[in-house]
């Protein structure tokens, strides 16, 4: 079985976010850029499927410009296979676009299993997972805590982070999981494996390729940094607390 | 690819390991450091990452790339790891450089067999026992003795100062022994593998260092300790020539440690100049300080540069290309050098940037210079470096006994520029033209101007300009700057800060002008007065510090004493 797994380029989570004088987006020149966590999590799934032998191959994808190519090396530099890099240029693209992409290089490649992270840390959506199971109408398992293989009955077991607690559903494959925090630890690229991925390949191909059309449907009015946290008050007692709720916070 | 930048893999190499000290040894390093901890879980994961096999063969578990940049990558990850935590970067460096590389290059089948694949593996730490109590760099005065007896080696002696020697995962030491004595009288010195926890052998209590605090270091001492014949490392005779030739990495890798320690001092500077506000804007934007974090930004390059030009010789000889073993000696041996004391001064300049707070035990520098320099701070021997007698009055009057020594700097030499700055550089360059002279000590450097309507007054040679000032003066207000300089020349840090004070002058009358000039005040003291002499009562009143109108600001004195570590009523004589 192949597992085709879909990595973003994002601003590195360590980053303290600017937002631009024009509030049109953040601050991305000369920031440190890394594989959203997620994706991480995401392709240490599919690796170690892959090393318990019931995945021959692990595809890595990314959509983005140019340098995406880095988090593909880095994918690579982890153990996947090989990688393919849809090139969208400047194009800001957003997740039905990606799902729609997704959707024409998993028709091409015929996975088992297409895992993604549950969101990106730049616009948080946590869309393009379930967006592509429904283009493709497969069955899905977000927010994964814990993904099972049963390669004989070609189901897969997975248990979901949800308000309430944890669900555990049943999978036929071929199916889309998204992977929550607690799914896994990421393993870190050692040199001999970033010695190796030198050889590997990554493929080059643009949405037109795929017959996808890079339309945004979401227009961004306005970014704007959240209000700055005021320093709390410390109070004597119940009865100015509720003084306060009633005459100055106003929500009594 | 720029031949003077490293490859793609070896950059995304040092993202890994960036990444790694980042979150497994940053948080932590701190308090192994405080605690004297030896961390065996980093250690651990070190091994996990294969930070220790990066020179070594694929056979023992290693990354099998020498010859591919596994040499500069050994670099990198003691450079990374040197960055967050130098304990820990050397300990990777003696791990690899003495435990393990004596034994890959000079150990045979059997002996590499039993012994590398643990500590290629991390799992385990080898040390080299050469360095000794009474012999160092003279390996003919090494005084470890064994004697072979049996089929046995038997050895009796001490070393010192042996890293990696004496943890809980040590599995063994290297020692250099004399085991004989050579035709021209010479001591015939071999490397004999002794394991730990050989009857005989004992890795004795751990030092408590001045740095490197998180690195395990021990003395050793052996009696009547017995190991196999078989435990001879290389050719008998051979030991200290064969250690010799290790020693070239080393030097490189230790360049690559030191490396790592100015990366960390500049990141730091930077970070912290940019936060730290004084007199309403970032530190960074003072000359003073950003002159010094350029410096830092210079060294680093340098030192980086230096070091893995070395290092690539090293990949390249190993490849198989032509290289010349003299050139790569020298090559090491600059680049240790130069990284070094780069290092050292890297260290001295983070300490300075972040104040006081650079002695404080939370902020990282202090860990740095720490581990670079003694921490002594015993109460030092105070220099004076003006001829005023107002200012030698007003320590005195505090408490303090300083010595007295001029600096013959001439004041209108300097150029004149905004007072406070202007007082500032010459409050420098007096103390220091006196620093240069007086070791182990803590110079004060002051020089005072009066400003009127912002033009700074020089002093009154003569009585007729010494009348006119006074006329000048008159029924108006001035502002008196002071500035101080304090160099504490032992550990070669230093502080400068101006203190300004509101003067009003009376309404003099000529007559009175003329009293106080024939009096026999002295006429070139700033601003031809004195607070407590007969000028006294000529000024109507003061808005600040008293003292610095005389020439010393006592309370801006005591805060300066305070950030460079000292209690000022240690001061007190």
């Amino acid at each position: 079985m192949k597992i085709m797994v879909a990595v973003k380029r994002v601003v590195d989570y360590a980053v303290k976010i600017r937002v631009k004088p024009d509030k049109t987006g953040v601050e991305t020149t000369n920031v440190k850029m890394s594989m959203n966590p997620f994706c991480e999590i995401a392709l240490e799934e599919a690796l170690r499927i892959r090393e318990s032998g019931l995945a021959k191959e692990v595809v890595a994808v990314s959509v983005g410009p140019a340098q995406c190519t880095d988090t593909l090396r880095t994918a690579l530099a982890m153990g996947a296979d090989r990688a393919v890099h849809v090139d969208s240029g400047a194009a800001h693209v957003q997740p039905l676009s990606v799902a729609k992409i997704l959707r024409a290089l998993v028709q091409a490649e015929q996975p088992g299993l297409l895992i993604l992270g549950k969101q990106a840390i730049d616009d948080d959506c946590n869309q393009t997972g379930q967006m592509v199971a429904g283009l493709l109408q497969w069955p899905q398992g977000t927010f994964a805590s814990k993904v099972v293989l049963d390669k004989e009955k070609q189901k897969a077991t997975v248990e979901r982070e949800v308000d309430g607690g944890i669900e555990t559903i049943c999978l036929e494959l071929p199916a889309v999981i998204t992977t929550d925090l607690r799914l896994n630890q990421p393993r870190y690229a050692t040199l001999p494996n970033i010695m190796k991925a030198k050889s590997k390949v990554i493929k080059k191909v643009t949405p037109e390729e795929l017959n996808v059309e890079l339309r945004p449907d979401i227009e961004i009015i306005q970014v704007t940094e959240p209000p700055k946290r005021k320093a709390g008050v410390i109070l004597s007692s119940v009865d100015e607390l509720i003084d306060k709720l009633k005459n100055e916070a106003r929500v009594l | 690819m720029s031949p003077f930048e490293l490859s793609a893999e070896h950059e995304t190499f040092r993202r890994t390991v960036r990444d790694f000290a980042e979150k497994e040894v940053a948080p932590h390093c701190a308090a192994w450091d405080r605690e004297h901890q030896f961390p065996l879980d980093a250690v651990r994961a070190m091994g996990d990452l294969g930070l220790f096999g990066l020179t070594a063969p694929e056979e023992y578990g290693g990354a099998g790339l020498a010859g591919d940049g596994g040499f500069t990558s050994l670099c990198v990850a003691i450079e990374e790891i040197g960055r967050i935590d130098q304990s820990l970067g050397i300990t990777l460096e003696a791990a690899v450089g003495l435990g393990i590389n004596p034994i890959l290059t000079f150990g045979d089948e059997e002996q590499k067999r039993t012994w590398l694949p643990d500590l290629v593996a991390g799992t385990a730490l080898a040390g080299f026992g050469l360095t000794e109590p009474g012999a160092g760099s003279d390996a003919g005065a090494t005084r470890t003795r064994a004697v072979l007896d049996d089929g046995e080696w038997v050895v009796d002696g001490a070393k010192q100062f042996i890293t990696n020697s004496g943890s809980a995962i040590t599995s063994l030491v290297t020692v250099t022994a004399r085991t004989g004595e050579r035709e021209d009288g010479r001591p015939e010195i071999s490397a004999i593998m002794v394991p730990a926890g050989t009857p005989g052998f004992t890795a004795e209590k751990a030092y408590d260092k001045l740095g490197w605090n998180a690195s395990d270091t021990h003395p050793l001492s052996f009696d009547g300790c017995r190991v196999p014949a078989a435990n001879l490392l290389g050719e008998r005779g051979r030991g200290y020539a064969q250690f010799l030739s290790t020693l070239d990495d080393g030097r490189v890798a230790i360049a690559a440690l030191a490396v790592g320690c100015i990366q960390a001092c500049l990141d730091h500077c930077v970070a912290y100049a940019g936060e730290r506000t004084t007199f309403g804007g970032p530190i960074g934007r003072k000359q003073g300080v950003a002159f010094q974090i350029a410096d830092l930004e210079t060294m680093l390059h340098a030192a980086r540069l230096l070091t893995y030009r070395a290092a690539a010789m090293k990949d390249a000889a190993d490849a198989g290309r032509a290289v010349s073993t003299k050139d790569f000696k020298q090559a090491a041996a600059v680049a240790k050098l130069y990284a070094t004391e780069s290092a050292v001064s890297a260290t001295r300049i983070a300490t300075q940037v972040f104040g006081g707070y650079g002695f404080m035990e939370e902020y990282p520098v202090a860990r740095g210079a720490g581990d670079l320099y003694p921490r002594a701070v015993a109460a030092p021997r105070l220099v004076l470096a003006s001829a005023s007698p107002a200012r030698l009055a007003t320590l005195r009057a505090a408490g303090l006994d300083p010595e007295v020594v001029v600096s013959g700097v001439d004041e209108e030499q300097v150029e004149r520029t905004e007072p406070a700055d202007y007082v500032l550089r010459l409050a420098q360059l007096k103390a220091v033209a006196v620093a240069a002279r007086e070791p182990r000590s803590l110079v004060i450097g002051c020089d005072s101007v009066l400003e009127l309507d912002s033009e700074i007054l020089g002093k009154p040679h003569t009585a007729e300009e010494a009348t006119r000032r006074w006329q000048d003066m008159r029924g108006r207000a001035g502002v008196l700057h002071t500035g101080h300089c304090l160099i504490d020349t032992h550990r070669e840090v230093w502080l400068a800060r101006s203190a300004a004070t509101q003067v009003r002058f009376a309404d003099v009358s000529d007559e009175e002008i003329a009293a106080y000039v024939a009096s026999g005040e002295p006429l070139e003291v700033a601003g031809a007065f004195t607070l407590d002499g007969k000028g006294g009562a000529f000024v109507a009143g003061i808005t600040g510090d008293p003292h610095n109108v005389v020439g010393i600001s006592l309370p801006l004195l005591r805060i300066m004493v305070d950030e460079l570590g000292f209690a000022w009523t240690d001061l007190w004589a």
